[in-house]
C-alpha cells in the first residue's frame, strides 16, 4: 500500500469515526453538528482554545515519536508514559541542582538530563528484548507503573517543596522556563521543539544509512541480518531513541507548563502517543498533525461539554473509535476495489489479512 | 471419453493483466493432466480458480454434469477438489495424524480414522513417520502428509503445484510412483510443472498455457518435447537457434588461476550438539564455478551462511583470496566483494515492502555509490536500479513499485542483479533456479557464467543436479555436513554422484 492510498484510507477512517461518534451524540439528545462545531472551533480557531491544544499537543507529539522510532525497528514501546515520568524526574533534579546556569546552557542540559533518564528507563526493556527475547510490550507497560510511583515517592519525599500542600517539588529557576509562543497564554515552545525533532527523524530515517537500516530491521529482520545489520543493537538503539524522546516530553511538561515536578504530572500522554503514532502511520513527519488532531479533540471536549451539555466522555469514545477505524484502515484489503469505503470495510474490519507475516517475524 | 470436469470460457483479470483468457478444458476421471507454462502464464491462477481462492470473472465450471461455483477452498473440498501448494500448510508442532485430521468433527477423528490413514499409506506406498512432529520431517515426507490430508477428505480432483521443485532428486521417483497410483484409483490429477521430463513420465495429456491462454491440450505420448516447449515459449522464440557455445571448453584451465576462496577444516556445531558441518575443505579458483550438490538439508545452506558471515563456524578458517575472513562481520564481507544469493529470496533476499529500487540498495546502503554529500541519494539509487531493471529486463519496469508487486522470477532477477554487481571476488548462489521457468533459468545461468568469465569465483549450491552438472567446472558433493567427493562433471556418472550424495556418515570417514 503506498503512502497516498494509506493517507486517503486514514482520512476515510477518521470520517467514519466522527460519524459513528455523531450518532452517539445524537442518542445523547444533542445535535452532533453543533457539538462538533463547538469542538473544532474551540480547539483550533479560538485563540485560547488553540493555545490549550498546543500545550497538550507538545508532549503527545514527542510521545508519538517515542512510539514511532522503536516501531519502525519492529519494537512496540508502550512505555512512553513511564519514560516521560523518569525524564521529568531527571530534568527536574538537574534543574534544581544547577539553578544558576545561563538559559542557553541550562535548558539544553535539562533536556539532555531528561533524555538520559528516559533512555535509561527504556534501556531495561530494550536489553531484555534484544538479548533475552522478553516481550517488550509487557515489560514497558509494567515499568510505567513503577516509574509513576518512583516520581510520586520523589516528590512526596526527597524533592517535596517546603510547605507544599500536595506532592510537588520546588519551582525550577525562572530562566529555565520555555518561551511562550502565544502571548498571555500557556502555549510554550514545546510544540516547535517537537516539530523540529519530527523533521530531523523523518530525514534520518529516509536519508541516512543508520536510519534506513533501523527501518529495515522492522520491515524484515532476516533481510536486515542478510544486509549485515545487527538486529540486537538496532533494537537497543531504537528503544534508546524512543526513551529519550519520551523523556524530553517529561522535561517539556516541567519547564514548559508547570515549572515544578508534580505527583501524577502526565495524564496518560505516553498512551496518547501510541494513538498519535498509528494515526500517522508511523511516519514522523505526519505525527505533528495527528498530535494536533488528538490534542484538539481532548482540549475541545471540555468546552463542548460546557457549551452543549454533551458528556465529554463521548469524545473519549470518539478517540477510541478513531483508533479502531484507523487500525482497520491500515490493514491491506483482501480484494481491491475502487471504493475506499468498501475497501476499508472488507479489508480492514471484516476481511482477513492478505499476507501472512509469519515468515518475517 | 466420459467428461468429469468441464471448464468453459473461464477468464480472470487483475487490474490491467488478463491472467486467464477464455480457458476451456475437458477432463475425465483417472487422468493426469500436466499444466505447462512459463512463470506468469496463468497456471497457478487457473488452479486458484478451481479451488476457490479466486472467483473467475467469466465462464463456468461443470463437475460431473452439475454446474458448480467454488466460493472458497472449503467449498472446493466439499466438491472433492484439493490442492497441494508449493508452500505446505501444515502445523509444524503437530504430528502427521493431527495434521491430517485437523478441522474435522470429533466423530471423524476416532481410531477408525487413524486406521484409514494407515490404510491410505499402505495403498499408495507412502512412508510416513507417525511418531514425530511435522517440523522434524524431511520435505518429501511433509508433502506426503499434505497429499494424505487431501486423500483423507476424499478428493476426486487433486492439483499439485510444482510438487517436485521442493524434493531431493532421490525423492522424485517414489513421489511420481505415488501419483501414478492415485491416478490409477480414478483420481483426476493436475500436475503443474515446467520440467518436461517429469511431464513426459507422469502425464497423459499436457495443457500448455501462455499469457493466460490455453495454447493446446495434447496427448503427451505423441507430442515431441520440442513442440511442447515451442508452444510454451511462443513460436517466435522457438524459431531462434537454441545452441549455445560450450563455455566449459572455451574457458581456461581455472585450477591454475589464483585462489578466490579457501575453506579449511570448517565445522559447525549447534548449541544442542548437532554437527551441521564437519571438517569441510574447499578451494575455489578465480573464474571457476564450483558446484555443490547434495540432497536438501545436508549442510549446504549452512555452508553458504558460514562463508558469507550469517553464521559463525565453530572451528576452521576461511580465506578470501589471501585475506582471512574467518571472523569478519557480514558487512565487512559485503565490502570485500562477496555477493550472496540466498535460498529464500522472499524472506531473506528482498524486503517486499520496499520499492524495487530500494531493494537494489538495502544490502549496502552506506556505500559511496548510493550516497551523495553524506546522505542517501534517492536519485543515485534510482539511476542504478533503472539501469539494472533494463539490463535484466525486470518487469514491470517501474523501479518505484513495491517489490511485492513483481512475480517470483522477476524478484529473483533483482536479487541476482544486485549480487552479481556486488561480487568482485566471490559469488555464492543457493538454489538460484528454484521455481524459475525454462527461460528464466537460462537467463540466470548465463549471468552466472558471465560473472565467472570476468574472473570471479562462483560457488553454485543447488539440489537440482542437472543444473549443477551443466554449469559447474567441478562439483563437490555434500552429505551429512561433509564433502564426500569432488568430481569433474564431464567424466562422472550420475550413479557415482548418487553414491556420494547418499554416502552414510560411517562410510565417509
Amino acid at each position: 500500500m503506498n503512502s497516498l492510498v494509506m493517507q486517503r484510507r486514514v482520512a476515510v477512517a477518521l470520517l467514519l469515526a466522527l460519524t459513528v461518534g455523531g450518532f452517539l451524540i445524537l442518542f445523547d439528545g444533542h445535535n452532533p453538528f453543533a457539538a462538533y462545531k463547538v469542538l473544532f472551533f474551540e480547539s483550533f480557531l479560538n485563540y485560547w482554545g488553540f493555545s490549550n491544544t498546543l500545550v497538550k499537543a507538545s508532549p503527545m507529539l514527542l510521545a508519538g515519536l517515542a512510539v514511532i522510532i522503536p516501531m519502525r525497528a519492529g519494537v512496540f514501546n508502550i512505555g512512553g508514559e513511564g519514560q516521560i515520568y523518569i525524564g521529568g524526574l531527571f530534568g527536574t533534579v538537574f534543574a534544581l541542582a544547577a539553578p544558576d546556569l545561563p538559559a542557553v546552557l541550562g535548558v539544553p542540559l535539562i533536556f539532555l538530563a531528561a533524555a538520559i533518564g528516559g533512555a535509561l528507563w527504556a534501556a531495561i526493556p530494550a536489553y531484555l528484548k534484544a538479548y533475552r527475547g522478553t516481550n517488550e510490550v509487557i515489560v514497558t507497560l509494567l515499568m510505567n507503573f513503577v516509574a509513576i510511583h518512583i516520581v510520586s515517592y520523589a516528590v512526596a519525599g526527597p524533592l517535596l517543596a517546603e510547605g507544599a500542600p500536595y506532592p510537588y517539588s520546588k519551582e525550577v529557576a525562572e530562566a529555565y522556563r520555555l518561551p511562550i509562543v502565544m502571548p498571555r497564554s500557556d502555549a510554550h515552545a514545546g510544540f516547535v521543539f517537537g516539530l523540529s525533532l519530527a523533521l530531523i527523524l523523518y530525514f534520518w530515517l529516509r536519508f541516512t544509512p543508520s536510519g534506513f537500516q533501523l527501518d529495515l530491521v522492522g520491515r524484515n529482520a532476516r533481510a536486515a541480518a542478510y544486509a549485515g545489520v545487527d538486529q540486537k543493537k538496532t533494537i537497543i538503539r531504537a528503544m534508546l531513541i524512543g526513551g529519550s524522546l519520551a523523556g524530553m516530553a517529561g522535561a517539556i511538561e516541567v519547564i514548559g507548563l508547570k515549572y515544578r515536578l508534580f505527583h501524577l504530572f502526565s495524564d496518560g500522554y505516553g498512551y496518547d502517543g501510541i494513538v498519535v503514532a498509528f494515526l500517522a502511520a508511523l511516519n514522523p513527519i505526519v505525527a505533528p498533525l495527528t498530535a494536533l488532531f488528538l490534542a484538539g479533540l481532548s482540549a475541545g471536549a471540555g468546552t463542548m461539554q460546557r457549551a452543549i451539555g454533551v458528556d465529554s466522555s463521548v469524545i473519549e469514545v470518539v478517540e477510541g473509535l478513531v483508533v479502531v477505524f484507523v487500525a482497520a484502515a491500515l490493514v491491506a484489503p483482501r480484494s481491491s476495489s475502487k471504493s475506499i469505503l468498501k475497501n476499508l470495510l472488507i479489508g480492514g474490519l471484516f476481511g482477513r489479512q492478505k499476507h501472512s507475516k509469519k515468515k518475517e517475524a | 471419453m466420459e467428461e468429469f470436469l468441464k471448464v468453459t470460457g473461464v477468464g480472470k483479470t487483475f487490474g490491467a493483466v488478463r491472467a486467464l483468457n477464455d480457458v476451456n478444458l475437458l477432463a475425465s476421471k483417472g487422468e493426469c493432466i500436466a499444466i505447462l507454462g512459463e512463470n506468469g502464464a496463468g497456471k497457478t491462477t487457473l488452479a486458484s480458480v478451481l479451488i476457490g481462492l479466486y472467483q473467475p470473472d467469466s465462464g463456468q465450471i461443470v463437475l460431473d454434469g452439475v454446474q458448480i461455483s467454488v466460493t472458497s477452498p472449503a467449498a472446493a473440498i466439499e466438491h472433492g477438489i484439493g490442492m497441494i501448494h508449493q508452500h505446505f500448510s501444515l502445523v509444524d508442532a503437530m504430528t502427521a495424524e493431527e495434521n491430517i485430521l485437523i478441522g474435522l468433527p470429533r466423530e471423524k477423528r476416532g481410531p477408525a480414522a487413524r486406521a484409514r490413514i494407515r490404510q491410505l499409506c499402505d495403498d499408495f506406498d507412502f512412508t510416513v513417520d507417525f511418531n514425530v512432529p511435522v517440523a522434524k520431517m524431511a520435505v518429501g515426507m511433509k508433502q506426503r502428509v499434505e497429499i494424505l490430508k487431501a486423500l483423507f477428505r476424499d478428493v476426486s480432483i487433486l492439483i499439485l503445484d510444482e510438487p517436485t521443485s521442493v524434493l531431493a532428486p532421490t525423492e522424485v521417483a517414489p513421489f511420481l510412483q505415488g501419483v501414478r497410483k492415485l491416478v490409477a484409483t480414478g483420481c483426476l490429477v493436475f500436475f503443474i510443472s515446467h520440467k518436461l521430463d517429469e511431464i513426459r513420465e507422469i502425464a497423459d495429456r499436457v495443457m500448455i498455457m501462455r499469457h493466460g491462454r490455453v495454447e493446446g491440450i495434447l496427448p503427451v505420448a505423441s507430442t515431441p518435447m520440442a513442440q511442447m516447449s515451442a508452444l510454451m515459449m511462443g513460436q517466435a522464440d522457438a524459431d531462434q537457434p537454441t545452441e549455445k557455445p560450450n563455455t566449459k571448453e572455451m574457458r581456461l584451465d581455472t585450477t591454475r588461476a589464483a585462489k578466490a576462496l579457501v575453506v579449511s577444516d570448517v565445522s559447525l556445531t549447534t548449541s544442542s550438539g548437532a554437527e551441521i558441518l564437519k571438517e569441510v575443505d574447499l578451494t575455489l579458483h578465480a573464474g571457476e564455478i564450483l558446484g555443490i550438490a547434495g540432497i536438501d538439508g545436508n549442510g549446504q545452506t549452512e555452508l553458504s551462511e558460514v562463508i558469507t558471515g550469517l553464521k559463525r563456524q565453530t572451528s576452521g578458517t576461511i580465506l578470501l583470496g589471501d585475506k582471512e575472513i574467518s571472523s569478519s562481520s557480514i558487512a565487512a564481507r559485503i565490502a570485500d566483494g562477496i555477493g550472496f544469493v540466498p535460498e529464500d529470496r522472499h524472506a531473506e533476499g528482498l524486503v517486499l515492502s520496499l520499492s524495487v529500487e530500494e531493494n537494489f540498495a538495502f544490502r549496502s546502503i552506506g556505500e559511496d555509490k548510493f550516497m551523495s554529500g553524506g546522505m542517501i541519494s534517492r536519485r543515485a539509487i534510482g539511476k542504478i536500479a533503472e539501469d539494472a531493471v533494463k539490463a535484466y529486463d525486470i518487469r514491470p519496469s517501474n523501479p518505484k513499485l513495491n517489490a511485492s508487486a513483481l512475480s517470483g522470477g522477476n524478484q529473483q532477477k533483482i536479487v541476482m542483479a544486485r549480487e552479481v554487481a556486488r561480487a568482485r571476488n566471490l559469488l555464492v548462489v543457493v538454489q538460484p533456479t528454484k521455481g524459475l521457468d525454462v527461460g528464466a533459468t537460462q537467463f540466470v545461468q548465463d549471468q552466472i557464467r558471465a560473472v565467472a568469465q570476468s574472473g570471479v569465483g562462483v560457488l553454485y549450491i543447488s539440489t537440482e543436479l542437472e543444473h549443477v552438472l551443466e554449469i559447474s567446472d567441478r562439483v563437490a558433493v555434500m552429505a551429512f555436513g561433509r564433502i564426500t567427493g569432488v568430481v569433474n562433471p564431464q567424466n562422472t556418472t550420475l550413479q557415482n554422484i548418487g553414491l556420494l550424495m547418499t554416502a552414510s556418515p560411517e562410510e565417509v570417514v
